[in-house]
């Protein structure tokens, strides 16, 4: 029993992380912070050092320190440590009381984010969020300015989303209420919408995962009321933020009547599969990540004699390990098994699997130049490979190095193609199959 | 990062480093019986006096008046203040005077707000005398909430060379020149051809022959014939440039110099606090001169002047003019007349000795900036250099000295320059990752605003909460102006004012409807008329944004308007508000608590 603290009742939250996390274990050997990319680049961060502040109860510093929110929990220090001191939940939990005091650094990108991610807390709120299932759609004028210049008569309402281009004819997408399956679609639709200047296409993500689903005989649900996961507010420490948003997706999942929960993010994987059990929310389904779900599922067979598999140009592409797929599920391999068996030739990057270098992503707080600085790491390292494309299996993976690949004056050292691994599964796997533009029923 | 710690109980605080509230002075004009027949002026000085940070509020029939301004310069040295909130008139037209006596004060005068409660508050609302005080009440403690979160910039100086540099030796550049010579300024003619004269030469005009004698012969001139500038670096008031020059003997074997048989070099020409460009007719030198200069070129090459009457407020003279055919053709005699026209300028601005950038201007945080690029796309004023990083100066990267990111290479920081910089803030508007702030607009300060605007406290529950975002030079003036015709409009509107529209960001106006707001109205100026060059255009592609999100989010699209008001249209202002309030309260939903 720890002695009676000095401190105001409000630390006791911090004894408790502390004593949950193994912080008395630390050896101080350093290993956290020799392989932590922030490290490498932001010498005022350290591992050892939180976990030293922890340990010897140096609250303040601990609880005021900027770069506490830099930490990107991708769990490669975890990973190392001989003396299994959890550091990543070390942070969440520090997090957790630095917000409680009121001592938490603000959302990146205007914020913007997080206030979607909080307007959806309300139970009331009845979201449009499922105009990408829909066949090809008019372009919607950009703004009132170009509304008298566009020539589309047509204009769905709450559909003002802009676009750089006419919107490519959409394959038919089939769902179900009452399929054993729920697809559930996260953020992209919104992350589409605010990162569409990065090239990023959420919508496609989304449909590129009902095509596969559809072509492996699966009909999915599609809940028109999702909430986001609440996995980026819990890592910032909102956990009431989290509760809230669990809470509502919980109901809507049972009530769905789903056995098995499928989704192509794998944050919504582990929020689902391992935070909302940890905190007590049920959900009584299965959860798969589509990688999953493809190694185990019967693949269509092509439709041609002439086996579309070797028709298609062998690509040579390298694979971009997300921490949450990677090291917080451990799911190295089914992403693999689905690049291979879609006969790709995959170059692995110097660091993979275990090893794989974030991608420079947390929460959606301080990022600094040390993100950049990983990113532009990654992406050499990427190109050293001498692939010409780089898959990715999460959407903030491939936010983050977009923007990364926007720096101009950084320019050709580091580009290289990015592609979600749904978009490219649904790309060569349906090849051949004719893409229907139509309204689904 | 300033920590600001909640305190639930009454044991000492963790912390040991909250931040000392600015010691706040809320000043609250009568304006005759203008505004106290509609408001209860007592009230507002009660209630600002609980506001945080606020440790006098008093109210006087007119603070303008030289009484008032005496008292005001009292109050503040007696009550040691740190910030000043006057609630009375347009800021428009009385900020400046309030301003000079704050300084007199020794306050630094960008530390004073002054928030308008007669056109903005009383008139427009004089029917509803309890709603227009609410409104003012909130008006006020938004302004206050608005100083407190301010951090203080001390102006950026910079002194001024005193020596002009005229580039092109024809009849205008000449004219400039001897001008500039005759009232005793050091100037210095660069002239690209190897005589003087630009298109007079070969021609019979006296004029180009007499001022080539003067020019050649004259004590304060430096002469440079077949001299081409090819950098200028520094900022205003210092600008660095380098020429090349011919080399007065053969270098080096003449194969290796078979692009240039007049043998060329370069050389420092010298520092100047003034350029005048008048070299004449565009063609392609013309346009690599514009980029060094930063100076707009029209479609056929000519350099324009500056839209004087749009330039914002703060905007600091650059010392950089353009006469003659440069400027548009003209004839020998036009082409006179304005060089001593812009000779006179030039001459105004050297004799100041020192220029001084007040107001907001935008800041890099080094460690935050991560070298995009996209607020050197987004500035109007070219105010934005991209700097390799490891080789910064280290003042800017706040690094310990030498630290750079391993493997930077090719890393970049954003540098601002604060004397070109007019604080727009297109480019916190579009920076992913919060580096760039505009000390007077930042997200502190807004959201501290919104928070008033829209908080619990704010004691009209029934009535939805609207929010206005108005720019300066449109919709605020529209505001003013509806106000000053006594044209109503509902009052559960609250009004924040912007320099530029081109400042808001999605995730702000996400934020406010996060906060409660059942409305957003958006107000900024059309496209060619934006003071900010490009903020409008900024304001239009946050909008679609937003309404993008919002859309998805399921909110219906009454609750968001972008609106283009002309600055003297108050009838327009009045029906558009009421117009937009009335699609709110249709759509209703009902408003979130926090």
């Amino acid at each position: 029993m720890p002695k009676e603290s000095t401190q105001e009742s409000q630390s006791t939250l911090l004894e408790q992380t502390v004593r949950d996390t193994g912080v008395f274990r630390c050896l101080e050997c350093g290993k956290c912070t020799a392989i932590c990319p922030i490290s490498r680049y932001d010498h005022h961060f350290s591992p050892r050092r939180t976990v030293g502040r922890a340990l010897m109860r140096h609250d303040e510093a601990l609880l005021t320190d900027d770069r506490l929110w830099t930490c990107l929990t991708c769990l490669h220090c975890t990973q190392v440590c001989p003396a299994g001191v959890a550091y990543s939940d070390l942070t969440l939990g520090v997090r957790t009381e630095a917000r409680r005091l009121g001592t938490a650094t603000v959302c990146m990108h205007g914020e913007a984010i997080h206030a979607w991610m909080r307007l959806m807390m309300d139970p009331a709120l009845k979201q449009n969020r499922l105009s990408w299932l829909t066949s090809s759609l008019p372009q919607a004028p950009h703004s009132e300015l170009e509304a008298s210049s566009s020539e589309l008569s047509v204009f769905p309402e709450g559909d003002l989303r802009s676009s750089r281009g006419p919107r490519k004819s959409v394959p038919h997408l089939e769902t179900r209420n009452d399929s054993d399956t729920l697809y559930f679609v996260g953020c992209a639709p919104y992350y589409g919408t605010l990162f569409e200047p990065l090239g990023v296409d959420g919508d496609g993500i989304a449909r590129s995962t009902v095509q596969i689903l559809n072509a492996l005989g699966v009909k999915p649900q599609v809940l028109p009321d999702e909430r986001c996961c609440g996995h980026d507010l819990l890592w910032e420490g909102d956990v009431q933020g989290f509760r809230t948003l669990a809470g509502l997706n919980a109901a809507l999942i049972r009530k769905s009547g789903a056995k098995r929960i499928v989704t192509s993010c794998p944050e919504c994987a582990r929020a689902l599969k391992v935070d909302y059990p940890a905190y007590g929310i049920r959900l009584d389904t299965e959860v798969v990540h589509l990688a999953q779900l493809l190694t185990y599922s019967e693949w269509p067979r092509p439709n041609n004699n002439g086996a579309s598999h070797h028709r298609q140009p062998t690509l040579r592409i390298t694979y971009h390990d997300p921490c949450r797929l990677g090291r917080h599920m451990g799911l190295y391999d089914p992403p693999r098994q689905v690049l291979e068996r879609l006969g790709l030739e995959l170059i692995e990057m110097q660091r993979h699997r275990h090893n794989a270098l974030c991608c420079g992503t947390n929460g959606w707080t301080h990022c600094t130049i040390a993100n950049k600085a990983i990113q532009v790491d990654r992406l050499c390292e990427a190109r050293a490979t001498g692939a010409e494309l780089l898959v990715a299996a999460c959407i903030k993976c491939q936010i983050h190095l977009k923007c990364a690949l926007q720096d101009r004056l950084l320019g050709h050292k580091i580009a290289i193609e990015v592609k979600d691994l749904a978009t490219l599964v649904a790309e060569r796997m349906t090849e051949g199959i004719q893409a229907e533009p139509g309204i689904f029923g | 990062m300033t920590v600001k710690w909640k305190r639930k109980t009454q044991d000492p605080p963790i912390a040991t480093h909250v931040e000392k509230p600015a010691r706040i002075g809320v000043f609250v004009c009568e304006c005759g019986c203008g505004v106290s027949s509609i408001l209860d002026v007592e009230g507002l000085v009660e209630s600002s006096k609980s506001l945080p940070g606020v440790i006098y509020a008093g109210h006087a029939p007119y603070w303008c008046s030289a009484d008032g301004r005496e008292r005001l310069e009292a109050t503040i040295r007696a009550d040691g203040l740190e910030r000043i909130v006057i609630a009375g008139c347009s800021p428009r037209t009385h900020k400046q005077l309030f301003q000079e006596t704050a300084a007199k004060a020794g306050l630094n005068p960008d530390l004073l707000g002054l928030i308008n409660i007669r056109e903005g508050c009383a008139w427009p609302h004089e029917g509803e005398h309890k709603a227009a005080t609410l409104r003012a009440n909130d008006q006020i403690a938004m302004e206050v909430a608005h100083m407190a979160a301010l951090a203080p910039r001390s102006p950026v100086e910079a002194q001024i060379t005193p020596r002009a540099l005229v580039i092109g030796g024809g009849v205008a550049g000449m004219t400039a020149a001897q001008e500039l010579a005759d009232s005793g300024m050091p100037v210095t003619l660069i002239e690209r051809a190897s005589i003087l004269g630009g298109r007079a030469v070969n021609t019979t005009s006296e004029v180009a022959a007499d001022l080539a004698t003067v020019v050649q012969t004259h004590p304060s001139i430096t002469l440079h014939l077949d001299s081409l500038v090819t950098q200028i670096t520094g900022s205003v008031g210092a600008y660095h440039v380098d020429i090349t020059q011919p080399t007065s003997r053969c270098q080096g074997p003449a194969s290796t110099e078979q692009h240039e048989p007049d043998h060329t070099q370069r050389t420092t020409c010298g520092t100047f606090g003034a350029i005048i460009v008048a070299t004449g007719a565009p063609d392609e030198e013309t346009a690599s001169l514009a980029q060094l200069l930063r100076l707009p070129q029209d479609t056929k090459g000519f350099l324009p002047e500056t839209r004087v009457r749009l330039r914002p407020g703060n905007h600091v003279e650059r010392g950089i003019h353009v006469c003659g055919s440069a400027h548009y053709p003209c004839d020998t005699a036009e082409a006179q007349f304005q060089a001593y026209s812009v000779a006179s300028r030039a001459l105004r601005h050297l004799r100041k000795g020192r220029v001084t950038a007040h107001g907001p201007v935008a800041e890099v945080a080094p460690e935050k900036c991560n070298g995009c690029g996209d607020c050197l796309n987004a500035c109007p004023f070219a105010a934005v250099t991209m700097a390799n990083r490891p080789s910064a100066p280290h003042r800017f990267t706040g690094l310990a000295e030498g630290w750079s990111p391993v493997k930077a290479e090719g890393l970049s920081l954003s540098i601002i320059d604060p004397l070109l910089c007019t604080g727009c803030g297109n480019c916190v508007s579009v920076c992913p990752v919060g580096a760039v702030t505009v000390a007077g607009w930042t997200d502190a300060q807004l959201e501290a605003q919104m928070h008033v605007a829209l908080g619990q406290h704010s004691a009209q529950e029934s009535l939805p909460r609207i929010l206005i975002f108005a720019c300066e030079w449109s919709g605020y003036a529209a505001s003013e102006l509806a106000g000053a015709q006594r044209l109503s409009y509902p009052p559960n509107v609250r009004l924040i004012r912007l320099d530029c529209s081109g400042r808001l960001q999605p995730g702000l106006i996400l934020k406010a409807f996060e906060m409660g707001a059942a409305g957003i109205l958006i107000l900024g100026c059309a496209h060619k008329l934006c003071h900010y060059e490009r903020g409008s255009e900024r304001a239009a592609a946050a909008y679609e944004q937003v309404k993008a999100l919002t859309a998805l989010l399921g909110l219906p699209p009454t609750r968001l308007q972008l609106a283009w008001t002309p600055p003297d249209d108050g009838p327009a202002f009045a029906e558009l508000v009421t117009e937009f309030v009335r699609g709110v309260e249709k759509a209703r939903a009902p408003a979130r608590s926090e």
